[in-house]
């Protein structure tokens, strides 16, 4: 299988892995919220049931991974918001032009990304941050958001090289 | 004055970029991080080293964010109710109730790009799932080509102001405004959208009845079972809409429940039909999302990083302290501040629009007011700094959604053109232009009249 195909699967497997966390949080809402109206039901004879402790918690991390790991496919599939008023009218090889340096930018920035983000990990790691209710070391979660960034420069790159789709116009 | 020089530098630089068709997140981020530095070599005590360091957390503190991260579970929840077949009940149980009606069909489509738009929540996302499902509709009919390319452009515009929408979400967070009451406040807009929007059809039926076939009868089975249909769609938007009215959940919970009732709804379909929640289908759904919701992400990490290079520059500082010194009439600077939205909405996607400019209109906006504290009394629009940002948070949105019509480059338009090939830019936006002429009174009203809009949030 060409090097490209395989990094395309992977990108849109780490995508639909961010897509399930997210239905995760759905699962996680429908407990919390089924918790919520037991209690509102219950409180009539004296008793009490709880929601999930640390939802937020829980929901902030989650969604923070998932976020990050549909960065790589948006950029692949030519996700991101661009312009075309101007380069409409534009010669080829000058929208192609701006196309390469755009991506050469998105590459970089995200490789930068990636290493400020480890940087950042492991400063969390060595303060000991933690979620406010939960006390999850934040660290934890940071890895995947790295991975992220690495998978999204290689996306930039990919995108540029044929791989990917063309941007939707606006 | 030289820092504010670069800030007006870098104001340049980002519409040049947009305009050079570099993606408009990238934009946003490269002239916030290279406008630092110049920052930094302008004014030396704004270190650059130092303020690299942000970026070790700026990323994920954006998108580990439990404000937002109401986002991608509504768009998530759009994407869910175009392949469960939501929007095609939608459509069938609208086009039911308005049969006896001469143009029925087209006012259905407005009807159910409302609905849809209120689970869907954008724009674009609302113009081309009612597309797919109401064009071949309106085309068997033989509806003429302007009316139904320009109510499908012109119905797409609801998703972005009937709430819950993604943009008043991000517009409410940005000015740190109640999401719930900026709901609260989109609410009379909303309706009053789709009321024009059905008198404009109603009009030009009238005056020209050829551009609207008689549709054909339908059976009373076929009208209980479409009625019917409309049921589920009913519930998860009254569920989503009361659960947030009565403080029963706050917006990630309703999100993350409207989600499970589509999600039930779905596999409910697949039970009893061929239609409904198939694994492909819900794969194309979490695709669909991962696209949407990294580019609103990647613009939102941009617009803070854009952010602080104007307030190093202190460009809206400066802009507020000349809005307090200055005598301007503030309804002529407000209305200013309107027109430049609509024209910045013809070529720019709305979101980064309302994150680029709101940072610059709002300083000013509370100063022409009178201040951050004033009271309504006391104050120039008649009303407290808490009301003004969801007064002119509402207004912004009704104008953006202009922009997403208007000639050259309405991108709504464009959306439809891509479902009908064959029909000319010229013929959508003729199609387009009576509603146009409506959103423009519906603006108007809004302006004159600011208890349109902030009655509710008083009474509830």
């Amino acid at each position: 299988m060409p090097l490209g195909t395989v990094f395309r699967r992977v990108v849109e497997a780490w995508a639909l892995l961010g897509g399930l966390l997210l239905l995760a949080v759905v699962a996680l809402t429908a407990v919390n919220a089924a918790g919520f109206t037991a209690d509102v039901l219950v409180s009539t004879l004296g008793a009490d049931v709880s929601g999930l402790p640390g939802y937020e918690d829980a929901v902030t991390m989650f969604v923070g991974v998932a976020a990050l790991a549909m960065f790589p496919y948006c950029q692949l599939h030519g996700g991101h918001a661009v312009v075309d008023v101007l380069m409409q009218h534009a010669p080829p090889w000058a929208s192609r032009g701006v196309a390469v340096i755009s991506a050469a930018l998105t590459a970089a920035l995200a490789l930068a990304l990636a290493a400020m983000l480890a940087w950042g990990a492991a400063e969390m790691r060595d303060d000991g941050t933690e979620t406010p209710v939960l006390g999850w070391p934040v660290w934890v979660f940071l890895p995947p958001a790295v991975l992220s960034c690495l998978l999204w420069a290689g996306a930039a790159v990919a995108a540029v090289a044929g791989e990917g789709e063309q941007s939707d116009g606006a | 004055m030289e820092r504010e020089l670069v800030g007006v530098f870098g104001l340049l630089a980002l519409l040049i970029l947009i305009l050079l068709r570099v993606p408009v997140a990238l934009a946003m981020l490269v002239t916030g991080v290279v406008g630092s530095w110049v920052v930094s070599l302008v004014s030396p005590f704004l270190k650059f080293g130092p303020y690299l360091l942000q970026f070790k957390t700026a990323l994920w503190n954006t998108v580990a964010n439990y404000d937002l991260s109401v986002v991608p579970l509504f768009i998530l929840m759009g994407f869910l109710a175009a392949e469960t077949g939501l929007s095609r009940d939608l459509f069938h149980g609208m086009a039911a109730l308005t049969r006896r009606v001469r143009g029925g069909v087209a006012m259905a489509t407005i009807l159910a790009c409302a609905g849809f738009g209120a689970v869907s929540g954008s724009s674009v996302a609302t113009a081309s799932t009612m597309s797919r499902v109401a064009l071949p509709e309106l085309r068997r009919l033989r509806y003429a080509e302007t009316l139904s390319t320009g109510v499908l452009a012109a119905g797409g515009t609801l998703g972005i102001l009937i709430p819950p929408s993604v943009a008043l979400v991000i517009y409410a967070i940005v000015v740190e405004a109640s999401i719930i009451q900026m709901f609260q406040a989109a609410i009379v807009p909303g309706i009053l959208a789709v009321v024009f929007f059905l008198i404009a059809i109603r009009l030009r039926v009238a005056r020209d009845p050829s551009i609207a076939p008689p549709a054909a009868e339908m059976t009373a089975d076929e009208i209980s079972t479409a009625i019917r249909r409309l049921l589920p769609v009913a519930t998860i938007f009254g569920t989503i809409i009361l659960g947030l009215g009565m403080g029963l959940f706050t917006p990630t919970p309703a999100a993350a429940i409207g989600v499970f009732l589509i999600l039930a709804y779905g596999l409910e379909r697949r039970a009893s039909s061929a239609d409904g929640l198939t694994w492909p289908r819900l794969r194309a759904a979490l695709l669909s999302t991962s696209k949407t919701a990294a580019m609103i992400y990647f613009i939102l990490f941009s617009a803070d990083i854009l952010k602080g290079f104007f307030a190093r520059t202190g460009l809206p500082m400066a802009l507020s302290d000349w809005a307090a010194a200055s005598t301007l009439e503030p309804y002529a600077v407000l209305l200013v501040m309107l027109l430049a939205l609509i024209a910045l909405g013809c070529f720019m996607e709305s979101l980064s629009m309302i994150l680029v400019v709101v940072p610059f209109f709002w300083p000013v906006l509370i100063e022409l007011n009178g201040g951050d504290f004033v009271s309504a009394a006391d104050a120039a629009f008649g009303m407290t700094t808490d009301e003004l940002k969801i007064w002119f948070g509402i207004l912004a949105l009704v104008v953006v959604e202009l922009g997403l019509i208007t000639p050259p480059v309405g991108l709504n338009v464009f959306v439809i053109k891509s479902f009908s090939p064959n029909t000319s830019l010229g013929t959508i936006f003729r199609g387009v232009a009576p509603f146009f002429a409506v959103e423009l009174l519906r603006t108007a009203l809004l302006l004159l009249l600011p208890g349109l809009c902030l009655f509710l949030t008083r009474v509830l």
